[in-house]
């Protein structure tokens, strides 16, 4: 998978002779969906954390990165990932945060916003994902990927890609209704 | 094919994108982790870049980078490093472009410097240094000095290292970025979040989260080494130290906290927080009700998993009992106004305060020598051990500056006094012992320390003896010509009783209490026994909240614990209650007992609480039977106790037993003229009858008081003549017609 020249900064990474140049535009370019990611994952305070230390083995190991071999978002998530590997716990909490906000505390919550109601259910929601599931979703539609670099990151064949997102899909609909449809979530997405 | 971004953009709506500050953040770190990485010479193979970047090249724009952290402000632009430049200069963004300067000349030997915006605290090389997360109510960035390790505790320094690392510790019950838990603001440039009380008790929707001590250090190397990199976290930090300085409202009430008083909304209630609350769920709640850690909570911050030793720091830091708000009690325990409520601290001016908006305590600290006041952040998120530590870290060169736990006793006070006979006799204070064997001419420096800080001397005999301190239990088996220290399995022990040379008592733990017994506990006190000395203990079943011991036999013994009186007949393996003590408020009153001869007991109760010129205490007698009221202070009522004799003075203070029929009650009367007195009385024929002798000669309040007989006694005080204080001890040989001054410190 030959990705140099789509833009992601690949190219830059192994040639530009501004090696310092290149590499803080590629910090720039995927800061927000690696941290995104990372937050999702672990929670916003281990997230700057990790997402520091994303890039600084990233900065540490460009010599050794391939564009043969993958794409730089590809890459960079592919150390995201290995590094939660050490914050386990972080993210069991972080999605047990999640999930017992919608059991216990829903009725509380609804009687002070509709819409902070409908944020916990909709964050229950993700949370009651299969983790495989969950994973491909946060790199598809957090991180951005493709399904080819969620592929590769996880190492896993394109197809089982496409089938687990879909069923988290499914399931997160069902569970959801039209909620989701509706961007309740009250975010102003761009 | 579908598009999983606009098709699930709920959900990567649910965390936005990263901020200004956070991107900075993560970029501060990220340089450093490059630098770091780079200065280890890691995988790192500059020689070899196209730009010839060298290794002594990074190396060097690591030590300016270090360096200018270290002067605080990023002098240097930078050029020709498009990397660095980008990453460690987002100069747009508000940042604290400030960082601490850890002063290594500050920390006693042994001790780590840890700095948090323009405060430095100092904590013990062995302590832990963690963010704790453990607490929901800190999730953020809260520094969370653990002395004692435990259940929240994850990261210890390595063996043989004087490492002391903060790092984000994230065990604990409740977890999740504060954001997840609700909506955040920005106050005066501290993050609030809006908290949700998942799971526990019903929903309170205006907690909030507040991280205050915002910290990041890593100190490496022996202390003689210069710290490598200090980095504040956060913002936060500065905004604490920097911010305007908030008023006070008149309406809020005062609460003591961490040995300070400072001051909160009048409609918050103030409740402690039981023991395992620490590691729970939500303990500070807006405005429905406050908790402020206690010295019970105290045991709990380190979270110990078992045992039945309570866990209390060793690092000599006092945590008061919170005062009780309204709920908590019927009335607010003061009211707080702006002017004049500014304590002074060891030199240090101390003045409460709190943002605008919201009720974010913190004390506003002005150091003598520094142009800036410091805001330490107390209460909500706030530690109070941290913000203690800080005040002391923070106090100027004195002769008692070195002393960990200064705040119990001034330098130079004499406290404990015990005499044996009319010629032999010891006493304590917080320079070290005094002896003397002729009846007080010549007294002897037994044992020195600058800050020995001993409350109390229990000799047997003229050969055996202990010596009680907020740091040290000493022995001495040569009357005292050599001192050795003991083991304390529950630090600290308080208060010691010997019947004999091996077999004795003691009160540890605890939280301490007021001005007049300082080392004994208001709560949180547990008996302990020796068989051996004081070389093994062995904790006892005894009432909870132990106030006080001591055995006439090995057998035969009194307990003051939770402001009543209880006696066993079988060494303390069981005990019975004999005086139910209800005292005029809710809260319980400190008891005191001394045993002499056969089965009589003495004992006094004290508090609690008390008002502008009197103080609620009453003493009792025994002879083996009933419980008998000597005297009480008159100006409160003491339900089902009937008792018509008022007390020698308004406050409280020493008493001596001498036999089973006599004893000697020293009272203080601070408000009496010039400067305070210390009326005192002679109870004899069990109290029956009830002798006042006027006031102590030379001193202006009282402090601890030995009798051999009704005649001769000898009290130490304080003798304040309205500027300076002085340390005495005085000696009476007529029953307090005369009273000749014996030391002065």
């Amino acid at each position: 998978m030959v990705l140099t020249g789509d833009g992601s900064g690949a190219e830059a990474v192994a040639e530009s002779p501004d090696e310092g140049a290149a590499f803080t535009e590629l910090f720039e370019r995927h800061f927000d969906d690696v941290y995104r990611y990372l937050a999702f994952r672990v929670g916003e305070v281990v997230a700057e954390d990790l997402a520091a230390e994303t890039f600084a083995r990233a900065f540490a190991g460009r010599r050794r990165f391939e564009p043969d071999r993958g794409s730089v978002r590809a890459w960079l998530f592919g150390i995201a990932r290995n590094l939660i590997r050490d914050h386990r716990r972080d993210e069991r909490r972080e999605m047990e945060t999640w999930r017992r906000a919608n059991a216990d505390q829903l009725s509380y919550a609804a009687d002070d916003s509709a819409r902070l109601a409908e944020r916990l259910r909709l964050r229950a929601a993700f949370a009651s994902l299969r983790t495989e599931w969950r994973e491909v979703v946060l790199l598809l539609a957090v991180g951005g990927l493709s399904y080819e670099e969620t592929a590769a990151v996880l190492r896993i064949p394109l197809g089982t890609v496409r089938s687990r997102y879909s069923r988290a899909r499914t399931q997160l609909m069902a569970i959801l209704g039209d909620a989701a449809e509706t961007d309740v979530a009250g975010g102003t997405r761009s | 094919m579908s598009d999983p971004r606009s098709e699930l953009s709920w959900l990567t709506d649910m965390i936005p994108p990263p901020g200004p500050e956070v991107r900075q953040r993560v970029q501060a770190r990220l340089a450093m982790l490059v630098e770091a990485d780079q200065s280890r010479g890691a995988a790192l193979r500059f020689e070899t870049s196209p730009r010839r970047w060298t290794g002594q090249w990074s190396h060097r724009l690591a030590v300016v980078l270090v360096a200018a952290a270290i002067i605080g402000v990023f002098l240097v632009p930078l050029p020709h490093v498009s990397l660095f430049h980008s990453l460690v200069t987002p100069a747009k963004v508000t940042a604290p472009t400030k960082l601490p300067v850890v002063d290594l000349s500050a920390t006693p030997k042994g001790w780590v410097p840890v700095a948090s915006g323009d405060a430095q605290v100092s904590v013990p090389a062995t302590w832990d240094v963690l963010f704790n997360v453990c607490v929901i109510g800190s999730s953020v960035g809260d520094v969370y000095l653990n002395p004692s390790g435990g259940f929240c505790t994850a990261q210890k320094p390595p063996k043989g290292r004087t490492t002391v690392t903060l790092l984000p510790e994230t065990d604990g019950e409740f977890h999740g970025s504060p954001s997840s838990y609700g909506l955040r603001s920005v106050i005066n440039g501290i993050a609030v979040y809006a908290l949700y009380n998942y799971g526990h008790g019903p929903y309170v929707g205006t907690d909030y989260l507040v991280p205050s001590l915002g910290v990041e250090v890593a100190a490496e190397g022996p202390l003689a080494r210069r710290v490598v990199a200090t980095l504040t976290r956060s913002p936060r930090t500065a905004a604490l130290a920097t911010g305007p300085a908030p008023s006070v409202l008149a309406s809020w009430h005062q609460v003591t906290f961490a040995g300070l008083r400072f001051s909160v909304p009048g409609d918050w209630a103030v409740t402690r927080t039981s023991t395992w609350n620490v590691c729970g769920p939500v303990q500070v709640a807006l405005p429905q009700s406050v908790t402020l850690d206690t010295d019970k909570t105290f045991q709990a911050m380190s979270c110990a998993p078992s045992g039945t030793f309570p866990v209390t720091p060793s690092n000599g830091v006092r945590v008061d009992a919170g005062a009780q708000g309204p709920t908590g009690s019927s009335s607010p325990t003061g009211s707080f106004s702006p002017a004049g409520s500014c304590l002074n601290l060891g030199g240090l001016k101390v003045c409460p305060s709190r943002t605008p908006d919201y009720s974010i305590l913190f004390l506003k600290v002005t150091v003598p020598g520094r142009s800036k006041p410091v805001y330490v952040s107390i209460g909500l998120a706030g530690n109070g051990m941290v913000a203690r530590t800080i005040l002391y870290s923070l106090r100027p060169a004195s002769p008692s500056a070195a002393c960990p736990a200064a705040g119990i006793f001034a330098p130079g006070e004499l406290f404990g006094v015990q005499f044996l006979s009319v010629t032999t006799g010891w006493t304590v204070g917080s320079n070290g012992i005094l002896a003397t064997r002729d009846g007080g001419l010549r007294w002897t420096v037994q044992y020195r320390a600058r800050c020995a800080d001993l409350s109390q001397i229990d000799f047997v005999d003229a050969e055996h003896g202990w010596a009680v301190g907020l740091r040290d239990l000493l022995v001495t088996t040569d009357g005292g010509r050599h001192w050795q220290q003991l083991h304390e399995p529950t630090w600290p022990i308080r208060s010691v009783h010997f019947v004999s040379q091996t077999v004795g008592y003691a009160v540890a733990g605890g939280g301490v209490s007021g001005d007049r017994s300082p080392m004994a506990p208001w709560t949180g006190g547990v008996v302990l026994k020796t068989l051996d000395g004081g070389q093994s203990w062995r904790l006892l079943a005894a009432p909870a909240d132990a106030q006080s011991v001591c055995f006439s036999t090995t057998e035969e013994g009194l307990l003051g614990a939770d402001g009543r009186i209880y006696r066993s007949l079988d060494g303390g393996r069981s005990w019975s209650l004999v005086v139910k003590g209800d005292g005029p408020g809710e809260d319980r009153p400190l008891a005191t007992v001394q045993c002499v001869g056969q089965r009589a007991g003495w004992a006094e109760l004290d508090g609690p609480g008390g008002e502008m010129s009197q103080s609620p205490h009453i003493a009792f007698h025994s002879d083996g039977g009933a419980w008998t009221p000597i005297f009480a202070e008159q100006y409160f009522p003491h339900p089902g106790i009937d008792v018509s004799v008022n007390s020698p003075g308004s406050y409280s203070g020493p008493f001596s037993a001498i036999d089973p029929d006599t004893a000697v009650f020293i009272d203080n009367c601070a408000a009496c003229a010039p400067a305070g007195t210390a009326p005192w009385a002679i109870a004899e024929r069990g109290g029956k009858e009830l002798v006042r002798r006027g006031n102590v000669g030379h001193i202006t309040s009282s402090l601890g008081a030995s009798f051999v007989t009704s005649r001769s006694g000898w009290v130490t005080g304080i003798y304040w003549d309205g500027s300076s204080t002085v340390y005495r001890l005085v000696h009476t040989n007529d029953a307090g017609r005369t009273w000749t001054v014996e030391y002065t410190s």
